[in-house]
């Protein structure tokens, strides 16, 4: 097993400890876990939830899955409401025994506290995901941010949209972010048969590349750590986004398309622990990210 | 639910553009049930990146078959497999029919290629059975050869049947003690008129319809297949894709 031991808000009262690098995207396993073959619960460092809004949960958004080259363009059903997410879910979500991260949705900062008192009465909560809505500027991320510091013990990670992943990581960290997740999926439209279109969130493992571009850039502009999040479809895009400068990675939906993904990975990284000789995973990281060449002049 | 690979047994084009490959995998051949899904990589990569849902059209002791268009790239190249290939697949998916051994006539009522979760009920009900198919075509018309022989089939081609269709789905409703439909949102309203019309009313526990739903993950994560009953919103992939058609919004 990896030997991983990553803390994320070491400052806070409660810190959020990985067991396991390897992790779902918030959502990417829905509110309930299924379980036995798909996925090795031994495998992954928490559970995030899927995003949840506020008293109302985010505008009604009619779901969609387009097809496109090698990957797809999904809008999914708004997010439920916090409470009722946790009144109908926090059972199965703690079935798993894995720290629980909830995947927050505001559209204010006011939104962002009321929700934050809300998690701060379950002990269960070890983390706060917050997502960003996308037309939300540097400031409503830095009172969004503020105001979940202010009401909640849990650390607080960001996950910054894919357009201007290192400007708002920066105003996150300094607004008081415990650790930011690189990045949310890039948005796309298709024009379909009956000429609409459809807005939705772009998914493809084509898009490593840029998520790993995106990643390098947060890790040279703020010093909380990066979680790599994207459509990673084996251990060299894994590998890939940690020698950029991720600590730990996120899966999303590569695991509908191939759920051996974790365990394909992990035992992928164990096997390059193996080789260079080294126990920790922290010293994976080093030797990853200080052995590498820089790429920007590749 | 859980990954599989199956291998190719048979591949055959009974109607044009219109494929039926069996599929040996005995963990679904033991534990999938009529009216259930699989989750199917078709693609050696990942283009196309979604896996696409596919209905389980027919159960054997080793297996299932799957019946469908090759209207996309993806079911093209499922259509191109050939005996002995592999072929990566979740499942079984989804909440099947409510089946009983009790039951001594079904009637199975489909619209298009409707046909392709239905038959599969009869590989695990002996009941009596009347099957109505509506198809566009003289040319997409369900082999008659294909199916047990006990089933009383009555295809009907265009529109120009159209009133016969209505009275003969209205006959199978008041003859089937349950009746199994698969079809499009629209077909549903007309199946729950004749419903009504046949018995009188319609309450739960008389019909049951498979949707086909828009999905992403197939397995209860991504919530894209939402649709909204009379109970709220129900995701098409584990709550259906078999609802009650009482239950819904139609």
């Amino acid at each position: 097993m990896i030997d991983c031991n990553l803390i994320i808000g070491q400052d806070r009262k409660r810190e959020l400890l990985l067991r396991s690098p390897l992790l779902p995207a918030a959502g990417a396993l829905g509110h309930a876990p299924l379980e036995g073959a798909m996925w090795r619960r031994d495998l992954l460092g928490a559970f995030a939830t899927p995003p949840l809004g506020g008293e109302h949960g985010p505008s009604p958004n009619p779901p969609q899955v387009l097809n496109t080259s090698a990957g797809a363009l999904i809008a999914p059903a708004s997010g439920l409401p916090l409470r009722i997410a946790v009144r109908r879910h926090s059972r199965e979500w703690l079935h798993w025994g894995l720290p629980v991260v909830v995947a927050l949705c505001p559209a204010t900062a006011g939104e962002a506290s009321h929700m934050a008192e809300v998690l701060a009465r379950h002990e269960w909560v070890q983390g706060v995901e917050l997502h960003l809505v996308d037309e939300m500027a540097a400031d409503g991320v830095d009172g969004c941010v503020r105001a979940i510091r202010g009401e909640s013990d849990v650390p607080c990670l960001v996950r910054v949209p894919f357009g201007s992943s290192l400007e708002l990581a920066i105003v996150a960290q300094e607004a008081g972010a415990d650790g930011i997740i690189v990045a949310a999926p890039p948005s796309g439209r298709l024009r379909v048969a009956d000429r609409r279109w459809v807005k939705g969130d772009l998914h493809s493992p084509a898009l490593v590349p840029l998520y790993a571009e995106r990643v390098h850039q947060v890790a040279a502009g703020v010093t909380v750590p990066i979680i790599a999040r994207g459509e990673m479809a084996s251990a060299q895009d894994a590998l890939t986004m940690l020698a950029a400068g991720a600590a730990a990675l996120q899966f999303a939906s590569i695991l509908w398309v191939r759920p051996s993904i974790i365990a394909d990975v992990y035992a992928a990284l164990e096997g390059e622990m193996a080789a260079r000789s080294v126990s920790r995973w922290d010293d994976l990281l080093v030797a990853l990210q200080q052995g590498g060449d820089d790429p920007t002049e590749a | 639910m859980k990954p599989l690979v199956a291998i190719v047994e048979a591949n055959a084009e009974p109607m044009p553009g219109m494929h039926l490959v069996y599929l040996h995998c005995p963990y679904l051949g033991d534990t999938a049930r009529p009216g259930q899904f699989v989750m199917v990589q078709c693609a050696s990569g990942y283009d196309p990146y979604l896996r696409q849902p596919l209905a389980l059209h027919r159960l054997t002791d080793q297996g299932v078959a799957l019946c469908f268009r090759s209207s996309s790239s993806a079911l093209a190249w499922l259509a191109a497999r050939r005996v002995g290939d592999a072929v990566d697949l979740l499942g079984p998916c989804g909440r099947g029919f409510t089946l009983s051994t009790s039951l001594s006539t079904v009637s199975l009522v489909a619209r298009g290629m409707g046909i392709a979760p239905l038959l599969a009920i009869l590989d695990r009900v002996a009941a009596a059975a009347q099957l109505i198919t509506s198809v566009p075509t003289a040319a997409n018309v369900y082999p008659r050869e294909l199916l047990p022989h006990r089933v009383e089939y009555m295809p009907f081609v265009g529109q120009e049947q159209d009133e016969d269709l209505a009275r003969a789905i209205t006959e199978a409703c008041r003859w089937g003690q349950r009746v199994y439909a698969c079809g499009p949102l629209s077909f549903y309203a007309s199946l729950r008129q004749a419903l009504e019309k046949a018995r009188l009313g319609l309450r739960e526990g008389v019909a049951e319809v498979w949707i086909k739903g828009q999905m992403a993950c197939g397995m209860g994560a991504c919530r894209a297949c939402l649709i909204e009953t009379r109970h709220g919103f129900r995701r098409v992939c584990t709550d259906g894709p078999v609802f009650d058609l009482a239950t819904l919004l139609v």
